[in-house]
């Protein structure tokens, strides 16, 4: 007999993982990317990253000496490219709970060779997001003002405000995600612990392994832990950005306050964070020769979700175009079909709406989802257009506000500029180290979705080879 | 390597019982429906304008909501749906007989709020403000009389809102503002109406109503035919035609949602917008189609139909979907509701002040809709042995769905003001309100069991199925 999960050729399915691979070959070559030397590619983008990271920190001592004046912000711009950072790369985080979260919820069994690496992504952009409000208060020293601390001053955070609320969401999203990849990690990096040749290695790995030995009882708390925290991050992916937006949308000033806010942000979230899951798998792909593993069906998949996503979007920006006609309101008009589309920000507008709405439309063809280099183009630009999309919703908001008088344009500073690559620095520092150091793959979780982790595949595989070909469109499409 | 099929069993095939009378019953129904409205009509045709409006809304979201899941489950090449996934195909099906009862619409809209203003000249009759001339002349308080129906804020200068003793929001948060102020908002709220005129230009209404219909029948027509012919071609490639359709479908379907809701919906106060409505009004679509679903395809089961294929499996995974898009629904319901009371600007607060400060027995519904609509529903739902224990989760369902007719009450109704001018103290209950829900549920329903008894009950020819059948959660 054969089984039902086989792929069926003539509908288009495919298989997840190329053929030659089985359990064996799947640990060598995850593994290997942290046991052998570094390739040459590797340390270019450390040393890049790292030298950022180290202009980073100079910033900030000169921002933390000078003042947040080094700035461009001023009245009437008194949140530009800082806030503007902080709602970019917590979006980008999401694409990481969704994978991890959402996708397991739904079964889609191909998100196991990315979800490692998104979860990872998730951590790292949430830090990168924390530090942009933690600076942007000025008197850094005064941070924990936000936490409700009991204290001999009697003062208390405002509860009412939703940048409040943000501290708690964000705080418990970064807690939640932690939680959730480590144990996720839990499994693989005992494999790491059982591949170890020096004794170090064997330590410090077998410490964070928790003692994992891979019976059936560990892997029953396991599946169960995991399916928990999965159930508590899938509100999370919604709760977090959503709170984001309130930050805007709470608000009377035209540009923010709408009501389909909320939504919109998490599907932007959604977007950007996967445009920079796809920039990142293609170049570890390439790096450490992952093809089979993270295949050309994979990379299909994200630019569906990219094209969804980027349309649901699309979707948001008509709806705030079409209500702030409809409303008949003269300053919701204004800011839409003036201040936007035509205003001094109409640049900043239009490549917006090219990055994010129309150039993910290139994904209806079939050939251009599975082109490379295609896919690696457009999500650099909806990581620009997702940008700019903040930078929009920020800026052009508040540059003309109800006092014509007090109107104004923002000019960036070189602070300005290195704060921001600065994030970069620290953001990819941790992602070359996550890669040296933790799998990059879900060994354990790739290798449950092979045809041979089917308990039927040994019974067909003795009656029916026929299904067992390889898949010729993957590996043709590799060369 | 195929999925190896099973025969096509009785058990697939509606053969006889009550399943194959059961559109003589519907239909049975909804024609003494259809009647009763019909009297209702000749004696109240502005009371039959809302509760006909309220059918459709009921049933059409239910419809589109099916139509979705079809299309997402090609979309997603979804395995675990195939067996359910005709009983959806079914009431996709009946679309066109909800598109034949929209019509009506049509020949009464002269009664709904948006018409009465936009329209209001050439039904001068009825409405003494006539709104075609010159409006910058036009005193505030006379269009405060005519538009009380879509304004709290405005309402006092009618009248109309005196009783209540309580300030309405705009009059609060505007501070002491007397007359002059009032007179200001009125001039305002006409100003924001005279804006927006092009949009219910009548030849640009129409015709983008017709082209709302034509793509729900052409999608409903496209989905159920492919699906039904493959049953006996058994044709591997319609699988792939439907999954290559989907896509563009669904950016149709909701494009025309969105647009179908702010005209009938949304608009039914004219002066009050929300970029989320669209959104909302999908949310409770798919709430009320997983619903629908669950409880149909239980009663098939029950009659020994679908052939053991529809297992607890599949129904702990629809259970689940219910689950998380009443969730997606409340959490959308709650963005729309909390932004606007924390910004607490008049024009917007109209929509809740109305539902809560109205009359008593709106802010009971407005209660009753979050108790039974998500507070209950979430935490029975939420257990996973109620998901898999088919009575208690049935009643859930039935909550839902019963709650899903009641928000569509609350959507459309409050914007009902009796012609005699006299403000509603309770809810404005009234026969014709089942009589059109009967009449159009059960035409609708009479052409969805008619369908059922000519296809077979799962897609018997769809390669997916065995996969779909063996699915465990």
């Amino acid at each position: 007999m054969s089984s039902a999960n086989a792929p069926i050729k003539e509908i288009g399915e495919l298989p997840l993982a190329a053929e030659q691979y089985d359990f064996h070959r799947i640990t060598e070559d995850v593994a290997r990317i942290t046991e052998n030397p570094a390739p040459r590619g590797w340390w270019v983008l450390f040393l890049t990253a790292l030298s950022l990271l180290g202009g980073l920190g100079l910033t900030l001592a000169y921002l933390f000496w000078k003042g947040i004046g080094a700035w461009g912000n001023n009245q009437p711009i008194s949140w530009a490219w800082d806030i503007t950072n902080f709602v970019w790369w917590v979006g980008i985080g999401h694409a990481g709970t969704l994978i991890s979260a959402v996708l397991f919820l739904f079964r889609q069994k191909w998100r196991t060779s990315i979800n490692r690496a998104a979860e990872a992504m998730t951590i790292f952009a949430v830090i990168c997001a924390l530090m942009f409000p933690g600076i942007h208060v000025g008197r850094v020293w005064l941070m924990y003002y936000p936490f409700p601390l009991p204290n001999s001053m009697g003062i208390w955070p405002n509860f009412k405000s939703p940048l409040l609320w943000d501290v708690f969401a964000v705080s418990t999203y970064f807690t939640v995600s932690l939680l959730f990849w480590f144990v996720g990690l839990i499994p693989d990096l005992a494999t790491l612990r059982d591949r170890s040749k020096t004794k170090l290695r064997r330590m410090v790995y077998g410490a964070f392994a928790l003692g994992w030995r891979g019976s059936n009882r560990h892997w029953q708390h396991y599946e169960r832990a995991y399916l928990i925290l999965a159930a508590i991050s899938t509100p999370l992916v919604l709760s977090v950005h959503s709170v984001v937006s309130f930050d805007f949308a709470t608000s009377v000033e035209p540009g923010w306050h709408t009501t389909i806010f909320p939504p919109y942000f998490v599907a932007g979230a959604i977007f950007s964070g996967f445009a920079m899951v796809l920039t990142l798998m293609l170049v570890v792909r390439v790096v450490f020769k992952l093809h089979g593993l993270i295949t050309l069906k994979h990379i299909e998949l994200m630019n569906k979700v990219i094209l969804t996503t980027g349309t649901i979007v699309g979707y948001a920006y008509a709806m705030e175009f079409f209500i702030a006609w409809y409303s008949g309101n003269d300053y919701e008009r204004y800011v839409f079909f003036v201040n936007r589309a035509t205003g001094p920000y109409a640049w900043a507008y239009w490549t917006m709406i090219l990055c994010n709405v129309i150039s993910p439309q290139l994904f209806w063809k079939k050939s251009w989802r599975r082109s490379i280099p295609l896919t690696f183009v457009v999500s650099i630009f909806v990581n620009i257009g997702m940008w700019f999309e903040r930078f929009v919703i920020i800026v052009t908001s508040l540059h003309r506000d109800f006092l014509p008088s007090s109107w104004g344009y923002f000019h960036p500073t070189p602070i300005d500029v290195m704060t921001y690559l600065g994030s970069f620095g620290l953001f990819f520092t941790l992602f070359c180290l996550f890669i040296r150091w933790i799998p990059v793959i879900a060994i354990a979780e790739v290798k449950g979705v092979l045809p041979a982790a089917d308990p039927h595949h040994h019974e067909e595989h003795s009656h029916d080879d026929s299904h067992h070909e390889p898949a010729h469109g993957e590996a043709s499409a590799e060369a | 390597m195929s999925a190896t099929t099973h025969p096509v069993e009785s058990k697939v095939q509606i053969t006889g019982g009550a399943w194959a009378s059961a559109w003589k019953l519907a239909a049975a129904a909804g024609a003494l429906g259809l009647v009763g409205a019909g009297a209702g009509y000749a004696s109240d045709p502005k009371r039959f304008a809302f509760s006909y409006l309220f059918a459709i809304s009921v049933f059409l979201t239910l419809g589109l909501g099916m139509l979705f899941f079809v299309v997402i489950q090609h979309i997603a090449a979804a395995h675990w749906s195939v067996t359910i996934r005709r009983t959806a195909e079914f009431f996709v099906g009946g679309l066109p007989v909800l598109v034949l009862l929209f019509l009506p619409l049509f020949a009464v809209m002269q009664h709904f709020p948006q018409w009465e203003h936009y329209w209001g000249s050439s039904h001068g009759a009825t409405h003494g403000a006539t709104h075609g001339g010159s409006h910058d002349a036009h005193p505030a308080p006379e269009h405060g009389a005519t538009a009380g129906a879509h304004g709290e804020h405005a309402a006092p200068a009618a009248g109309a809102h005196g009783a209540h003793g309580t300030p309405p929001a705009a009059g609060h948060d505007q501070g002491a503002g007397g007359a002059r102020e009032l007179a200001g908002l009125a001039h305002m709220h006409h100003r924001t109406l005279e804006a927006k005129k092009a949009w219910f230009g009548s030849t640009f209404f129409f015709g983008r109503q017709a082209f709302y219909l034509l793509v729900w029948v052409l999608l409903a027509r496209r989905f159920f035919k492919l699906s039904t012919e493959q049953d006996k071609s058994k044709d591997k490639r319609l699988t792939v035609v439907l999954a290559r359709s989907a896509p563009a479908s669904l950016t149709l379907l909701s494009l025309t949602m969105t647009f179908a809701a702010f005209d009938w919906l949304m608009a039914l106060d004219p002066a009050w917008f929300s970029t989320i409505f669209g959104v909302w009004i999908f949310a409770g679509s798919l709430v009320a189609a997983l619903g629908t679903l669950i409880v149909v395809t239980l009663g098939l089961r029950r009659s020994g139909y679908l052939d053991g294929r529809v297992t607890t499996e599949h129904y702990h995974d629809l259970a689940k979907l219910l689950f998380g898009f009443n969730c997606f629904w409340a959490y959308i319901a709650f963005s729309q509701f909390f932004l606007i009371w924390y910004a607490s600007i008049p024009e917007e607060t109209t929509f809740y002040h109305t539902r809560w400060n109205g009359n008593p027995g709106w802010q009971t519904l407005s209660i009753a809709i979050m108790a039974f609509h998500f507070v209950v529903p979430f935490i029975l739902l939420m257990s996973r042995n109620v998901k898999r224990r088919l009575g208690a989760m049935a009643t859930g369902t039935v909550m839902l769905l019963v709650m899903h007719a009641a928000e569509m009450y609350w959507l459309v109704l409050p914007n009902f003001k009796p012609a005699d001018g006299h403000a509603l103290t309770s809810l404005p209950i009234h026969w014709m309100d089942l009589a059109c829900l009967v009449g159009v549920g059960g035409a609708y329903l009479a052409m969805v069991f008619k369908l059922m008894t000519q296809h077979a009950l799962i897609p018997v020819g769809d390669p997916r199925l065995e996969r779909g059948t063996q699915h465990t959660v």
